[in-house]
């Protein structure tokens, strides 16, 4: 009785194990490409045999064609990465004139905090304006991808600094309404970063011709006429510093060669001839698009016909 | 009469000298028997890579089809903000390349780098087209060229036909290649290894709904379908891929190759090397398909369906991203279905009941536009002039109000920034794809990141806090990427983005932030289904989150518990309610296009090499300005017949023109000795000539080939030469207008230019004209004609006859609306007003009723009971007014269409009916000639489709006239109507 009950349990424990792999095997079923799942999820297993990479794409170098145009880029380029380093620079010494007088500091935060953003905008995008300075005066050594992406990327640069110039008009416009108000002192460095950050926007607008901000500073003063920097800004310094973090080690030995190095007195000059005559944006390609619907068919006429 | 003279000249020479100038900015490119044509100078960077990637497909082509290109001419464009691409075969073979990225929508169109990938499919169209066999070449050569039919002269038809017989073939045979010839050139990329594709017909077995037949396709699913013309290339490239898959490679090529031996109608080729009637495979390629849908269903039901709780109780047809308030439970969507307006709708949750907030014009196919929704405010953000430059178009929820903030952005992909209210989007320019940020208020539109070029950025998203905006790029070799970028950083200059997953051959798209801002939930059809996937942001963890037997589209959180999503169905997208449930098991699917891989290996050759790989050896590479005088030569020239008067003319027509169709000239010349006429009237010459938007007409004894049928006379002896100059603005469609002014003069006149019947009371004279006009008119998706808008123009025509002048006025203006709740069928209201200003008893003061204005056989719109001049019921010109105001008011009923009636070559679309009344009061300035004249009528159009591309529409019409003190006419109207679209 007592083997028999033994058979009886050995018999059921192989039978549950019989049932258990049949149980097993059967929820698998049907089995599933091991070469086809993640996990257990499969894979949809396409045919697939692109031969292209980007390296393939050959665009043309343009200004390797045009010197004129060449050199106009260049110029556009150097004008604003040696503005974003004087801005930069002068915002730096408004933010801390502004931060030391209490009374200023009050009533306007907001407007110190958007200047001080945009210095920081200024430190890390003036990289990219230095990057296509540097394929625009060795354009024969850069790839023709690379060169139209640093210029497409510099060019986003200007279109934010030229929005972004806002926070310094409305900064300029406290700080004269600040200083005119307040007659218990007389806040030279408050008057001087007013001058400072005045100048750079008169320079630009009269470099850029832009008749707005001309307009702006029609009836604006300087309070100073002597006006002098808060410190000379050692441009090979800066250019050096921005070239390793672009990771562009292999044009530092060209940087010497840079023109920028013969721009830097420009800096302090208001001359615009010598900066270049860059105002006509349509020359330089820059222009939008939108501006060309002369050219435009008809494409009602033009496609009524056709395959897509 | 000098000075006026002089004025003229002035005006007239200055614009010309303008458009000179401007078509001086256009450049040219020959390299070999590449013709590049490209508009001013921005991306001529393209250049290299284009002229390459056309000579890699080309040369493909060429050897593959044994076809000899002789020249094809590509114009490359930026005019719109979405990439695409046509081409042409006649008179001279043309592709058609816009320069932006393409529409990544619900990735319906699976490609790599894209110019290779577009060369590859137009030259497909070019090269099936334009192969000609010996037959072909003989008529080329006999008509100087290949023929492009004109409806105006219909006679060309048939040489187009003998010329380029290839080129009328139904829709469906042209895509169908084209797809096929794509993706295997591609290595795999294109529609016959279509993710979309294979979910549309996958629904359809699902849905156990009927697949379109042969006829049915054309009749019904490229014109009510949600999805239009586009079944063409869905349909045409299964059915060519089951081709390819079943009867093999050799016999595909056999069909579409143009031997001496081959048909020349494509369904007669079809059978010959089919040994079967292409109606009876395309029924055997239904039923595979049923059975090869089945066994992908069972492999997706192998493991648990995801629940679907479905909020709408039918399909929306093409649905835009959607915007969500959970305080209200409403959804925000721009949807575009067959019968209704594109709009923008906002769906409640719960009961599914939709409220229209807006209309919206230019609606895209499958997405209907980009938009963002700002809770906030209650507003909603959508682009419009889709199909142009885009708009950025504010909508006010409440009030439906719509503001236009900022024209022609070009900015898609829109997403809305809670933490600083600005909105960000992805702008096509110049080939480029660009990030930006549109600050408030909305004025600026500022470039943050371009991608590389060939790169594509699209679906945005923007994390709840406002501190990480989401994006999927798009890679050369087709592979998909989702990257994250911090927007602080954005801000501060730098563009940095870290890659949070990369799927190298499959998709990876419109993702979005959990509510917790830890995961991105999107779709990939990674399994082969677009399914919903959950992307963890700290580690990257791949998850999916459903199995569904269509397709799941654009997932939000609602909460922990549960997603939003769009289901696909046959008819379009339904939103609904899934759970979220991490998934361990989903078997993937097959592809029909893989069976072709697998059975036929041979396709792996066709895979072509990079471009840039191919040695520039050119033998002629000219660049320089394209000047279209200069670039003009003899398209084609053949023998032409019209009528004259009650007479017969034959004659010869020739056809000059440039590559791209800026300056064409049209010479008739013809004779008709055999006439009764005099002898002066047996010579006929008419030379029209378009450039840019000028035309030069010149007549001796005008002939018109619809004279030869019917009541309507437009030939005129006599001789007429005349100038004119017109300007159409149709940038923001729907909305267009458009000027135009003449100077003509007339010489030996019988009766008026315009009134066939009013004998000319002076022989000579000089006429000017000037009119404007606008319109907005819309038509729901499976409508045949304008069913909703207005219209508005002005005619002012000054007739100089014997030192006295002759001055009036029409001034039209159409309103129509659809009608509630019946499905096509609108209400129009068409007003026209008239008055003349010159000497009462003149008849060139006088305007001329009467008639439907159809001739038996005519080319012009069916529908000429419209006219302002027309009047069913009166003979032509018997109704005279010195002034007038005419009101009609117009019932147009649902078109009837037949699903299945006709055969490949011959078969009905639509039966369309009409009813109208009118009232036209005349000389109303006098109550003694005051006259009120009523008609009351109906029209009923049936189009018939001969061999695929010539398209007829039969017209039956009756009116009756009633005038007050006479006895009122009746007047049939019977007319067919050739050609046309």
């Amino acid at each position: 009785m007592k083997k028999s009950k033994t058979l009886f349990i050995a018999f059921g424990f192989v039978a549950a194990l019989g049932v258990g792999f049949l149980i097993g095997i059967s929820v698998n079923y049907p089995r599933v490409d091991t070469d086809e799942i993640f996990g257990t999820i499969g894979k949809v297993n396409n045919y697939r045999n692109i031969k292209i990479t980007e390296g393939d794409i050959q665009l043309k170098n343009e200004l390797l064609a045009d010197t004129s145009l060449q050199k106009l880029v260049k110029n556009y380029m150097d004008f604003f990465y040696l503005r974003a380093l004087e801005l930069e620079n002068n915002i730096g010494f408004a933010v801390e004139q502004a931060s030391a007088v209490a009374q200023f500091k009050i009533n306007n935060t907001n407007q110190i905090i958007a200047l001080e953003s945009y210095g920081k905008f200024l430190s890390t995008a003036r990289q990219d304006l230095l990057a296509a300075v540097i394929v625009c005066q060795s354009p024969e050594k850069t790839e023709p991808a690379l060169l139209g992406h640093s210029i497409s990327q510099a060019k986003n640069i200007i279109a934010q600094l030229n929005y972004r110039s806002k926070a310094v008009l409305n900064f300029i416009t406290e700080l004269d309404i600040f200083i005119q108000e307040t007659k218990t002192g007389s806040f030279p460095g408050l008057k001087k970063a007013h001058d400072l950050l005045a100048y750079n926007e008169m320079v630009s607008s009269v470099v850029l011709n832009d008749q707005v901000l001309m307009k702006f500073f029609d009836k604006k003063k300087l309070f100073d006429n002597k006006l002098e920097l808060p410190g000379k800004i050692n441009v090979q310094e800066a250019i050096k510093q921005d070239m390793e973090q672009l990771h562009m080690p292999g044009y530092w030995a060209n940087a010497e060669k840079l023109s920028l190095k013969d721009m830097q007195e420009s800096l302090n000059i208001f001359d615009v001839e010598k900066l270049g005559i860059i105002r006509d944006a349509e020359h330089l390609g820059l222009v939008d698009a939108t501006k060309l619907e002369s050219f435009r068919f008809d494409s009602e006429t033009f496609n009524s016909f056709w395959m897509d | 009469m000098k000075k006026i003279r002089l004025v003229l000249i002035l005006i007239f020479g200055s614009l010309f000298f303008q458009q000179t100038l401007l078509a001086q900015k256009i450049s040219h490119l020959k390299v070999d028997n590449l013709d590049l044509i490209y508009f001013g100078k921005r991306y001529s960077f393209l250049l290299p890579h284009v002229t390459q990637t056309y000579r890699n497909a080309m040369n493909f082509h060429s050897q593959f089809w044994n076809y000899h290109d002789t020249t094809t001419c590509v114009i490359l464009s930026d005019f719109e903000d979405m990439g695409h691409g046509g081409a042409i075969v006649m008179p001279f073979s043309q592709v058609q390349l816009g320069i932006e990225p393409y529409s990544f929508a619900f990735s319906i169109i699976p490609s790599n780098e894209r110019f290779q990938w577009l060369f590859n499919h137009e030259l497909t169209h070019v090269t099936m087209a334009d192969m000609a066999n010996k037959r072909d070449l003989f008529y080329r050569k006999l008509m100087w060229g290949k023929v492009r039919r004109n409806e105006e002269n219909p006679v060309s038809a048939i040489w187009s036909y003998l010329t380029t017989p290839r080129w009328y073939s139904p829709r469906w045979y042209h895509e169908g290649i084209a797809c096929f010839m794509e993706t295997w050139m591609s290595g795999g990329l294109g529609r016959a290894m279509g993710t979309y594709d294979e979910m549309y017909f996958r629904a359809i077995v699902s849905e156990q709904q009927p697949i379109y037949s042969l006829v049915g396709l054309e009749t019904e699913g490229t014109t009510i379908d949600f999805q239009v013309g586009a079944n063409s290339y869905l349909y045409g490239s299964r059915f060519v891929t089951y081709l390819a898959s079943q009867y093999g490679i050799d016999k595909l090529e056999t069909f579409y190759a143009r031997s001496d031996s081959s048909k020349t109608f494509y369904a007669s080729q079809f059978k010959q090397v089919y040994n079967q009637p292409v109606s009876k495979a395309w029924n055997e390629w239904i039923e595979s398909e049923y059975r090869f849908q089945k066994e992908n269903i069972d492999r997706i039901k192998a493991f648990p369906l995801t629940p679907f709780n479905a909020i709408t109780k039918k399909p929306l047809g093409n649905v835009s991203k959607y915007g969500y308030n959970p305080s209200t439970g409403k959804i925000y969507a721009a949807i575009n279905y067959p019968g209704v307006i594109s709009q923008i709708a906002e769906i409640d949750k719960n009961t599914g009941a939709i409220r229209k907030i807006a209309t919206l014009d230019s609606p895209l196919m499958y997405s209907s536009t980009n938009l963002a929704y700002n809770p906030q405010k209650e507003k909603i953000y959508i682009s419009e002039q889709n199909n142009k430059y885009r708009n950025l178009i504010e909508i006010d929820i409440q009030t439906g109000k719509k503001k236009i903030l900022n024209p022609q952005t070009r900015t898609g992909d829109l997403v809305f920034n809670p933490a600083d209210q600005s909105i960000w989007g992805v702008r096509n320019d110049n080939g480029y794809s660009i990030l930006v940020k549109i600050p408030e208020p909305y004025d600026k539109v500022i470039p943050m990141y371009t991608a590389p070029f060939g790169k594509a950025l699209f679906d945005l998203d923007i994390s709840n806090r406002g501190d990480q905006l989401s994006a999927s790029l798009s890679g050369v070799k087709g592979e998909q990427s989702l990257i994250l970028f911090k927007i602080e950083e954005l801000e501060q200059g730098s563009t940095h983005f870290r890659t949070v997953h990369l799927l190298e051959d499959n998709t990876l798209t419109q993702f979005k932030f959990s509510n917790d801002n830890q995961y991105l939930i999107g779709t990939s059809y990674y399994t082969g289904v677009s399914n919903v996937w959950r992307i963890k942001i700290e580690d990257g963890n791949f998850e999916l989150l459903s199995n569904t037997e269509t397709g799941f589209f654009m997932p939000m959180e609602l909460n922990n518990d549960s997603l939003m999503v769009l289901k696909f169905h046959r008819d379009g997208m339904i939103p609904g309610i899934i759970p979220v449930q991490v998934l361990e098991d989903a078997n993937a699917i097959q592809y029909l296009g893989n069976e072709v891989h697998q059975r036929y290996p041979e396709v792996e050759k066709w895979a072509l090499p990079p471009a840039s790989k191919m040695k520039r050896d050119s033998v002629q590479e000219v660049n320089e300005a394209y000047i279209p005088l200069k670039q003009m030569r003899l398209a084609n020239a053949y023998p032409d017949i019209a009528g004259f008067k009650e007479t017969v003319a034959l004659g010869y027509r020739l056809n000059w023109r440039d590559p791209i169709g800026i300056s064409n000239i049209d010479l008739f010349l013809a004779g008709s000795p055999w006439s009764e006429y005099d002898d002066k009237q047996k010579f006929h010459a008419m030379l029209d000539w378009k450039f840019w938007n000028w035309r030069f007409i010149a007549n001796y004894n005008q002939t018109h080939f619809y004279d030869l049928f019917g009541p309507t006379k437009r030939s005129r002896a006599g001789y007429s030469i005349g100038i004119n100059y017109k300007r159409e603005h149709s940038q923001r469609l729907p909305f267009s207008n458009y000027y135009e002014f003449g100077i003509y003069t007339y010489g030996n006149l019988e009766v008026l230019p315009q009134y066939q019947n009013i004998a000319s009371p002076i022989k000579n004279f000089q006429a000017a004209t000037a009119s404007y006009g606008l319109s907005k008119l819309r038509k729901t998706l499976g409508a045949v004609i304008d069913e909703k808008g207005y219209s508005w123009n002005l005619n002012a025509t000054s007739y100089l006859a014997k030192g006295e002048i002759f001055p009036s006025f029409i001034s039209n203006q159409d309103i129509g609306f659809l009608i509630p709740h019946t499905r096509n069928t609108s209400f129009w209201i068409r007003n026209s007003i008239g008055q003349s200003l010159g000497d009462r008893n003149s008849g060139l003061s006088q305007f001329y009723f009467g008639g439907f204005r159809n001739n038996y056989i005519d080319w012009q719109p069916s529908e000429q009971y419209r006219n302002a001049l027309a009047f069913p019921g009166a003979k032509i010109d018997e109704i005279p007014a010195y002034n007038y105001m005419k009101t009609m008011g117009e019932l147009n009923l649902r078109p009837l269409r037949l699903r299945n009636v006709g055969a490949s070559w011959l078969y009905p679309t639509f039966i369309k009916s009409s009813l109208f009344s009118t009232h036209l009061m005349t000389n109303f300035d006098r109550s003694a000639d005051l006259a009120h004249i009523f008609n009351f009528g109906g029209q009923v159009d049936i189009q018939l489709v001969l061999f695929s591309y010539l398209k007829t529409t039969w017209s039956f019409g009756y009116a009756k006239k009633i005038e007050d003190g006479k006895k009122g006419t009746n007047q049939f109207m019977l007319s067919l109507k050739l050609l046309g679209d």
